[in-house]
């Protein structure tokens, strides 16, 4: 029975290519994106599954209410609270401590690398599980200044070889002696540092004042994370009240403060994903994110699904003689029914074949990989076997309404007279579905555009600073003078300069500026620069002298902008020249100059006040300016490199050209081939849809439009007949879509001080290109039978 | 074999009740060859759909092989149908993407009678209607008469006591449709009970009565000697 409904399926799709391939294509694009959502399902349900006791084992949550009343809920607890959780309950059988607090660089054999730290005890083994590839659990994390490397970190330190007894400097942290290797690779697991430190290695660091006090402290809710493992027999409700207890007494030690901390918990399994908590560490998608996914591909799903509903219903009348046969050759409804769902779902599992390729390229090829796939992950026989369910679903979903249609067809009638059966009246829902889908579609497009249309404002306007012929070097902790002196000296430098950071996106910092000691400070963000800076960026000074930076580090002066002026109520630049400010309460400085207003955030604000300080500790980016004439950037560089490594003859160099960097931090390339997909996607469908929609009607109008052939129409008169009904739903659907999309890009761009205009040309760009796509699926179907022979529809009445 | 007692049919149009079948008394032994005849829109086919049990009467009494027709459920009527009754149509209403072979099969597959069967089956439905060398053809690709024997095929495939035929001949010229109608005689001769509706008098010769409708009523019904 299988064989023969897959047999005559497969004979239906090659006999009618067209609407397979359409049917094919339409859900192979929307699977596709399930397909990708699939997999990063799967990757968000992948973690913390190899927990020993994950029954009893809990995080620790700490639910806060501030002063002013707003309520908000951490993943880290304050560190005392497992001591004394361990001290006071006897049904608490581990507690794991996780000290997240301190991230830098290692180093080791020449090689200096950013490192994220975790400290923590050796419980952490018994609680999560965790094995080691080298090392021995037990002695792994149990005396100060001991650590474990995570496999990926291992290898980038020390290749292959067993790092096991080597040493790892972490600078003003002292060195750490590798007791193991964490296998991170197969454990997934939420929390993923690339090295884990003997908690006991802190209390020392704490005394001598390198690392603030933390781990005794019941306030600094930010630090750390709790674990519990529970005696086997114990149970959660034991737990709840121990911490309602602990929350209690906590609460009564400072009775004049107000706000107020409860401590929650949450499962080891309910992690990730799990709820949306602040202060998260590692990994691991929240449920919001999770749900949001799953329902974008869903509506896409189900949009294309309609479409093979809509345009296997269009053919069911074809079908429908089929039908009546079978069932006077003895078919039941439910053979009927069995029939048509299975060649639903077996043009969902071509499709997916279809989709699987998509999803294959798009991973190899397009510009959303990152966005899209997650590293490493590969076709399993579990995810395969996901995809082929999915596949199934799809089918089911798509084909259970022609199924059910086709099904209930009475032979009397269909052998009959095919113009007589009534397919049913639900014209309303497909039309507003075709609006709907257009609409959508035609957003989309109008706020893609826009979107397009500022980026590329954002990366070619100007800011009012110099981004040419500059090559940006991160210092990561160089000693600045060294390499500026080293670099000036190259042949086609102009100069360097330094600075905390590149002008257009962010400013470093916040400095609170007073001009006498006793009032209220004022806001004002910073940058620190040399005094090369102004120069090299293309500064304009309105009124005194360039910043000093003093050689023995002191800060003297500072540099403000127009914005500052007005902020610090003096009424002209002249005036600010030689004003002493307080800055941060203890810094008195001189106004150097006056600097011409420039946009040295993105165009996402206005421009603000601003300052230049000269804090040399604060430097992180050497700007080195080429020579007008310079004619060989490969010679240049390759002199920048010699002069990094004779500095720093352990790491590499990064450097970047200013201009390129700029405008590809501001041409969000990956949004726009998002949302070209989407587009791209939501536009194909619609589509489709429209062109179901379109051969069902007109096929079921034949009969009419050979009469009126007959009574002498033309064939325009009758694709102008056919074609208004449609035209109108696309009119609808503009008349819908162009205020929508205007008002969502407006909105959007109510986000930059700096912005462009929605524009007519957007609009009507947008709204022609859908209609003539429109015209092209509507035209090429109405064409094709005004054309036809009214003798031959006729007769087979 | 089947008894009509009081057969009703109409349809409803607005307010207007329009008698499609009038009190049909119809009774019709194992072995018959019945012609029905007249005039369009007299009730030939509505009358052969209620007797296919395709189609209900609003009103009468219908017994088949001594069970009460009008009392079952939909699925007792499809089973009771599928296992003795055959279709031939006027239109042949082959599948078109099946070849003669699998559309001759189809009955057999909702039967669930086994592979190996079917194939035996097939074979000796074929050879019996000398189109073994057309078994790989598809409906389009064969004349109409062709066409109507593969229908006739796929209605006696299932072993049916009662054959029912709509104007079987009426798109078949008449040297086809002559071959038919010996067909026909040959098969009611071994057995089986044929009702047809025809439009020619000389086909209607073929059968052993001649049943005259007019106006959904049973105007006379005629024996014919044989």
């Amino acid at each position: 029975m299988l064989r023969n409904y897959i047999k005559i399926a497969f004979r239906n799709l090659s006999r009618h290519k067209l609407f397979s391939c359409i049917n094919i294509f339409g859900l192979a694009l929307s699977m596709c994106i399930g397909l990708i959502v699939i997999m990063r399902l799967q990757d968000d349900f992948s973690y913390d599954r190899f927990h020993p006791t994950p029954e009893r084992s809990f995080r620790l949550i700490s639910d806060v209410i501030t002063r002013e009343g707003y309520a908000f809920r951490l993943a880290s607890t304050p560190l005392p609270l497992a001591p004394l959780l361990k001290e006071k309950y006897a049904f608490v059988d581990q507690v794991v401590r996780l000290y997240s607090g301190w991230s830098g660089k290692a180093s080791s054999n020449n090689k200096r690398l950013d490192v994220s730290v975790a400290f923590t005890e050796p419980s952490f083994f018994k609680v999560f599980g965790f094995k080691l590839l080298s090392g021995d659990t037990a002695l792994a994390l149990n005396e100060p200044n001991k650590i474990v490397l995570s496999k990926t970190t291992a290898e980038r330190f020390f290749n292959t070889a067993n790092p096991v007894g080597k040493t790892l400097d972490f600078g003003t942290l002292g060195s750490f002696i590798v007791s193991g290797v964490l296998d991170n690779t197969s454990q997934k697991s939420h929390i993923n540092f690339d090295i884990y430190g003997s908690l006991n290695s802190i209390p020392l660091l704490e005394k001598n004042g390198v690392l603030p006090v933390v781990t005794t402290d019941w306030k600094n809710l930010f630090k750390g994370y709790t674990y519990v493992s529970l005696r086997q027999g114990a149970t959660q409700k034991q737990l709840v009240a121990g911490l309602n207890a602990i929350t209690t007494s906590f609460k009564t030690t400072s009775p004049q403060d107000k706000s107020k901390i409860v401590f929650d918990l949450q499962s080891i399994t309910s992690i990730a994903p799990g709820e949306d908590l602040g202060n998260g560490i590692g990994r691991g998608a929240t449920i919001g994110k999770v749900a949001a996914e799953s329902i974008i591909a869903f509506i896409i799903l189900l949009s294309a699904c309609f479409n093979y509903t809509n345009l296997s219903l269009a053919r069911s009348l074809k079908r429908a003689k089929e039908v009546g046969v079978r069932k006077v050759s003895g078919a039941g409804r439910r053979q009927i029914f069995h029939q048509f769902l299975t060649e639903a779902i077996l043009i969902s599992l071509l499709s997916l074949a279809l989709a699987y390729f998509m999803m294959e390229f798009l991973r190899e090829y397009s510009t959303l990989r990152s966005e899209f796939f997650i590293e490493g992950t590969s076709l399993s026989w579990a995810l395969a076997g996901w995809f082929l369910l999915f596949s199934v679903f799809t089918g089911v979903l798509a084909g259970v309404i022609p199924a059910l249609t086709l099904s209930t067809f009475r032979p009397v009638e269909v052998l009959k007279n095919l113009a007589n059966v009534q397919l049913f009246g639900r014209n309303g829902l497909r039309k507003a579905l075709i609006i709907f889908q257009f609409t959508l579609s035609l957003v989309i497009i109008i706020f893609m555009q826009t979107f397009n249309k500022q980026f590329d404002y954002m990366a070619t306007a100007d800011y009012g600073f110099n981004r040419e012929r500059l090559i940006n070097i991160p210092l990561e902790g160089t000693d600045y003078r060294l390499l500026k002196n080293e670099l000036t000296t190259l042949s086609g430098v102009e100069q360097v300069s330094a600075t905390s950071g590149n002008l257009g996106r962010f400013a470093s910092g916040i400095s609170l500026v007073k001009q006498s000691p006793l009032e209220e400070a004022i806001q004002i963000r910073h940058f620190d620069v040399d005094d090369h800076f102004v120069a090299n960026m293309g500064l304009k000074i309105i009124a005194g002298s360039n910043i000093r930076v003093a050689a023995n580090g002191a800060e003297t002066t500072v540099l403000i902008n127009e914005q500052s002026l007005k902020a610090l109520k003096i009424s002209s630049p002249a005036l600010a020249i030689g004003k002493s400010i307080f800055l941060d309460d203890s810094v008195k400085v001189q106004i150097a100059g006056v600097l011409k207003d420039f946009h040295f955030e993105g165009f996402e604000h206005s421009i603000s006040p601003m300052l230049f300080r000269s804090r040399e500790k604060e430097f992180q980016i050497l700007n080195v300016k080429t020579k007008m004439d310079e004619p060989d950037a490969a010679q240049l560089v390759a002199g920048i490199k010699a002069g990094w490594k004779k500095i720093n003859p352990g790491s590499e160099l990064f450097y970047a050209w200013f201009d390129t960097e700029f405008s590809g931090g501001k041409n969000a390339g990956a949004s726009i081939s998002m949302l070209g997909l989407l587009a791209f996607i939501g536009i194909t469908i619609a589509c489709l849809g429209l062109l179901g929609m379109v051969v069902y009607t007109v096929e079921g109008r034949s009969k009419e439009v050979s009469i009126r052939k007959v009574m002498g129409a033309g064939v325009m008169s009758i694709m102008s007949l056919l074609s208004k009904s449609f035209l109108k739903l696309i009119a609808i659907a503009i008349a819908i879509a162009v205020p929508i999309g205007w008002i969502c890009s407006e909105l959007f761009l109510r986000m930059f001080a700096e912005r462009v205009s929605v524009g007519v040309g957007v609009l009507s760009l947008a709204c022609s290109f859908i209609l003539g796509l429109a015209i092209i699926v509507i035209g090429s179907q109405v064409y094709r039978v005004a054309r036809a022979n009214p003798a031959t529809n006729l007769r087979a009445e | 074999m089947i008894q009509l007692r009081k057969i009703f049919k109409w349809v409803n149009s607005g307010s207007n009740r329009t008698f499609l079948l009038k009190d049909i008394n119809l009774d019709i032994a194992e072995g018959e060859f019945v012609s029905i005849m007249g005039p369009s829109g007299s009730g030939k086919s509505t009358l052969l759909n209620i007797i296919g049990m395709l189609d209900e009467a609003n009103e009468g009494e219908y017994n088949f092989l001594s069970e009460a027709v009008h009392k079952l459920r939909e699925k007792e009527k499809s089973a009771l149908y599928k296992q003795y009754i055959g279709f031939v149509f006027q239109a042949y209403h082959l599948i078109d993407e099946l070849t003669v072979y699998e559309n001759i099969e189809t009955p057999l597959i909702y039967q669930n009678i086994k592979s190996g069967e079917r194939k035996a089956m097939v074979a000796d439905m074929l050879d019996r209607f000398n189109i073994v060398g057309k078994k790989d053809l598809f409906p389009a690709q064969l004349s109409g008469g062709q066409q109507q024997l593969v229908g006739i095929a796929r209605a006696l495939i299932a072993k049916p006591k009662l054959l029912l035929a709509d104007e079987p001949t009426g798109n078949l010229n008449s040297k086809q449709g002559e071959e038919i109608m010996e067909l026909f005689k040959t098969l009611n001769d071994e057995g089986v009970t044929i009702i047809q509706v025809t439009h020619s008098e000389k086909n209607a010769a073929y059968g052993k009565r001649i049943i005259h409708l007019l106006d959904g009523r049973l105007e006379n019904v005629a024996q014919l000697q044989s």
